[in-house]
């Protein structure tokens, strides 16, 4: 009852109809609304298969090691180390540090590399720095991983990025066990939900802390609080209650595009086996959680404060995860983020390979974001007894900030 | 002497406006700006290099500081009260644009400093583009919030338009937000342009909505 | 105890030094009570307390023998009318009461009943499906007495409800008010001496946070026997007379003036009057020293 009363409320709402129609125009604008012109196909003996980042050690030392070199010569190391370009330039100490690793990777002295005599640095270009051939691929990354510490995290030298110096071409019998592998894992549809997850993450990340805090704003726009506080409901049916008619709301119209969106290449796999649940479970696990903790952002701080202060909250978290996940786009994913990236069709053994942390971090969003749900509750009812007025604190104590900030400027 | 008072009065509604409305805007941008040496390199970037930051993140501080301008007047009662006051409610809107666009310009020639000081190359361009983003965004809004009176749905209008352009940039040709990083400024002149329409038309319709 | 209010040694704060309320006795009985008292006395903290929307500070209070601390249980019992409120403005009149209804938890085919019910007692049959926000003030406040209605409440506690209304609406009002009073305990609060007049048979004076009166409408008419006096002077002294006397009411004709005020002895050339709850009312503050000075002016 209460429940069919809060999704009207929700739906009917301007806030909502914007919602859906961001979700089209992103939708449609990013073409993952029809796929019909994008059919995966069974490999042909001699096409090309394009390439793939592999771990291949004889590729990834020496063109590693040498643009290592190249950057220490320059000291600027280009990283990346939240998802944004950073110039990095180390100090002295740091930089003597490098040479150390530079030093053992290549038996060139430190005093060579740091290259301390001023007068012959016309002859720094002489020596010749090379890759001893004794350095194996282990010690060659725990040398690695210590100069991405120095860079201070995301530099060409970590883990993740190493891959990126060894591009090799995919061969036909590849080609064909990642079309296998989509065939029975993805069941084809899979494949399809996926990549459609990853645009449509981004902005179910952000919008629905709009939907969440115009909702809690609502009563006390329309001075209602008070006859809603005086009522029998318990704190905890009508804010669980609210909170779940935002995520039906949101989450409804999210699998209806995803079964239009998936619908559209069904006829190209006739005859094989489809996994026609492939849209509801991807939506369900994959956006879900980040529609569940951008709402509950909204409703927890909305409470709070009385003001709509997690649209900026959320909104530079948001802001800082999809930078970020530029970096990630083929798949790779990380405990705290927030919208996870698979920016590909297929690319399934990357998603099987990182599926035990994809899942952790689905957990941890939606688990937090329960939490903060059940904190709403306990502010909501502190407030409804009139135990906390979080707004008049806060107000109160910004305005004595912007009292005395006025007061030393004058 | 009736135009001395009404100066006066124009005066004293800028001074309660600065206090009430603009500087909490005015904190969370600068909040932005200090973030964005955190998450970027600022330091010896080219001016390909040094448009990331710049259109990336600080063209944020737009949205933030025009968007909200009307919310204060949302409120039908709050409304009722400012339209039936002697002084037009267009010098308020006036005042508060005024305030946003000079923040916007004082901000981001801050931060531009602050990126040259630090070797990085900057030109008048690079600066008149970033202000053009700015304006670009927040005016987006300011159109989505004179016509929906809805301050969520106007922050979203903007916030869309930020995220279509970082994955269609080519297709947006001159309303592009993100081109200086590839080292094309010609949108950024479009991007000025339609600000400064889309301003105008928002006064003028938040003027004929109080006017009624 | 099963059909009354009994505040014992009731105390509010707001911060460490405004005492919203200081050591409030009272027992209020089936009908109407009214609680009497400028703006600011206290009052809306007062039903605030009793509808569990603010936290006591110290004291018992119990709601026909629930203790104040069984919110839940006296949520079920209590019907409120807040001073200022509004609802959805989108919603109509019924959606609204459907909506509150549901949060009060009751049935679906008794709600239904329930507000037809209401809505035709208040007068808003034909309006039920109008916007919230195209209703008249006096309107709005009918819809706030039908939504505090809802739950059938025992106890209805209704703040300044008629405030901002036009006299024919007041009157409107205040029989309405009589008419739900049946079998319930209804707390109406007022600075308005004439609905107290029209409807209570039992109030309270609150000043300041305290209680400076507590009974029947007619023990407090007692209280102002003999002390209320009524003259006819001359303009000119006027000033001077505004001086010596606590002046409640005056009106001019020509350059006579008639003058009410309160002593507590008779004066020489002065008419006794009958009082009324106003005038007992004034001489409530102005014994405890804080009558505001009505007859002033010039100072």
């Amino acid at each position: 009852m209460l429940f069919g009363k809060e999704i009207r409320k929700t739906v009917l709402s301007f806030t909502f109809v914007a919602f859906i129609i961001a979700l089209l125009v992103m939708t449609i604008s990013q073409d993952v609304l029809n796929f019909s012109d994008e059919a995966i196909a069974f490999p042909k003996q001699g096409a090309d298969y394009g390439i793939q980042q592999k771990e291949v050690p004889k590729q990834i030392m020496p063109a590693a090691f040498s643009s290592l070199c190249e950057e220490f010569a320059a000291n600027e190391y280009i990283a990346y180390p939240i998802g944004f370009y950073k110039n990095v330039k180390l100090n002295d100490t740091d930089q003597e540090k490098m040479a150390d690793i530079i030093s053992t990777l290549s038996g060139v002295s430190v005093d060579d590399l740091l290259d301390k005599d001023d007068e012959v640095s016309e002859a720094k270009g002489d020596i010749e720095v090379t890759l001893s051939d004794d350095i194996s691929y282990e010690e060659f990354k725990a040398c690695m991983k210590q100069a991405d510490d120095l860079i201070g995290g995301g530099s060409n030298y970590s883990e993740n990025n190493l891959l990126n110096y060894s591009y090799v071409a995919v061969t036909y019998e590849e080609a064909i066990e990642n079309y296998n592998l989509i065939a029975s894992k993805d069941k084809f549809t899979g494949a399809y939900a996926r990549l459609f997850c990853d645009f449509v993450g981004i902005i179910l990340s952000i919008f629905p802390v709009f939907i969440a805090v115009a909702v809690c704003l609502k009563d006390r726009r329309a001075k209602m609080n008070e006859l809603i506080y005086a009522r029998k409901t318990s704190s905890f049916k009508l804010i669980l209650t609210r909170y779940f008619s935002v995520i039906i709301a949101v989450m409804l119209p999210t699998i209806i595009l995803a079964y239009i969106s998936n619908s559209s290449v069904w006829g190209q796999y006739s005859g094989m086996s489809l996994d026609y649940l492939a849209p509801l479970k991807y939506t369900i696990g994959w956006l879900m959680p980040s529609v569940m903790i951008s709402a509950a952002i909204g409703m927890f701080f909305t409470e709070l404060t009385g003001t709509p202060i997690a649209i900026a909250i959320q909104g530079l978290w948001w802001f800082i995860d999809i930078n970020v996940g530029v970096s990630k786009l083929r798949g790779v994913h990380t405990l705290f983020e927030l919208a996870p990236r698979h920016n590909a069709l297929g690319n399934t053994q990357i998603f099987l390979d990182e599926f035990n942390t994809l899942a952790a971090n689905r957990l941890i969003m939606a688990g937090a974001a329960l939490l903060l749900v059940i904190a709403t509750i306990i502010i909501y009812e502190q407030k409804r007894r009139g135990e906390l007025s979080g707004y008049e604190k806060i107000k109160t104590y910004i305005a004595s900030l912007a009292n005395r900030k006025s007061k030393s400027a004058a | 002497m009736k135009k001395s008072k009404h100066t006066l009065q124009v005066w004293q509604i800028a001074k309660v406006n600065l206090r009430h409305n603009f500087l909490p805007l005015l904190l969370l941008s600068v909040i932005i700006i200090m973030l964005t040496p955190v998450l970027f390199g600022i330091t010896h970037l080219d001016s390909k290099a040094a448009a990331v930051p710049l259109e990336m993140f600080i063209s944020i501080i737009g949205i933030i500081l025009l968007v909200p301008i009307f919310q204060p007047e949302q409120d039908d009662e709050i409304k009722d009260i400012i339209a039936s006051k002697y002084i037009d409610s267009t010098y308020i809107y006036l005042i508060r644009v005024a305030y946003s666009v000079v923040g916007i310009i004082v901000l981001v020639l801050i931060f531009s400093l602050f990126m040259l000081l630090c070797g990085c190359e900057i030109t008048i361009a690079l600066i008149f583009g970033t202000i053009a983003d700015a304006m670009f965004l927040g005016s987006i809004g300011l159109l989505a919030s004179a016509i929906t009176s809805n301050l969520p749905v106007s922050f979203m209008v903007s916030l869309l338009y930020y995220v279509i352009n970082i994955s269609m940039k080519s297709k947006l040709g001159n309303f592009n937000l993100f081109a200086m990083m590839n080292g094309t400024y010609k949108p950024n002149s479009y991007l000025f342009a339609a600000s400064i329409i889309f301003i105008t038309i928002s006064v003028l319709i938040k003027r004929g909505f109080t006017k009624k | 105890m099963e059909n009354c209010i009994e505040i014992k040694e009731l105390n509010k704060f707001y911060g460490k030094k405004k005492q919203a309320l200081s050591n409030v006795n009272l027992t209020i009985e089936q009908g109407m009570f009214g609680l009497l008292g400028r703006n600011g006395a206290g009052k809306t903290t007062l039903m605030k307390t009793l509808v569990t929307l603010l936290k006591k500070q110290s004291g018992s209070i119990s709601v026909c023998g629930i203790p104040i601390e069984n919110a839940k249980e006296i949520r079920k019992i209590v019907g409120y009318l807040p001073q200022d409120f509004s609802m959805y403005p989108t919603m109509t009149v019924i959606e609204a009461m459907d909506y509150l209804g549901i949060l009060s938890g009751i049935g679906t085919k008794e709600r239904k009943e329930h507000i037809d019910l209401l809505l035709k007692k208040v007068n808003l049959t034909e309006h039920k499906n109008k916007k919230v926000k195209a209703l008249s003030g006096g309107m709005k406040r009918r819809l706030g007495i039908a939504q505090a209605l809802l739950n059938d409440p025992k106890v209805l506690i209704v703040d300044e409800p008629t405030a901002g209304l036009d006299p024919e609406e007041r009157i409107r009002f205040r029989n309405l008010l009589c008419d739900v009073s049946e079998e319930r305990i209804v707390i109406l609060s007022t600075h308005i001496v004439g609905d107290i007049e029209a409807t209570c048979e039992n109030l309270a004076i609150l000043n300041e946070g305290s209680i400076l009166y507590c009974g029947t409408v007619s023990d407090l008419l007692d209280t102002a026997k003999g002390k209320v006096f009524s003259k006819t002077v001359d303009k000119r002294d006027l000033p001077k007379l505004k001086k010596e006397y606590n002046i409640i009411g005056m009106h001019s004709q020509e350059n006579k003036t008639y003058i009410r005020f309160l002593a507590e002895v008779p004066s020489p050339g002065a008419e006794s009057c009958e009082p009324n709850i106003e005038d007992a009312y004034m001489l409530y503050l102005w014994n405890n020293g804080t009558a505001p000075i009505l007859s002033g002016g010039e100072a």
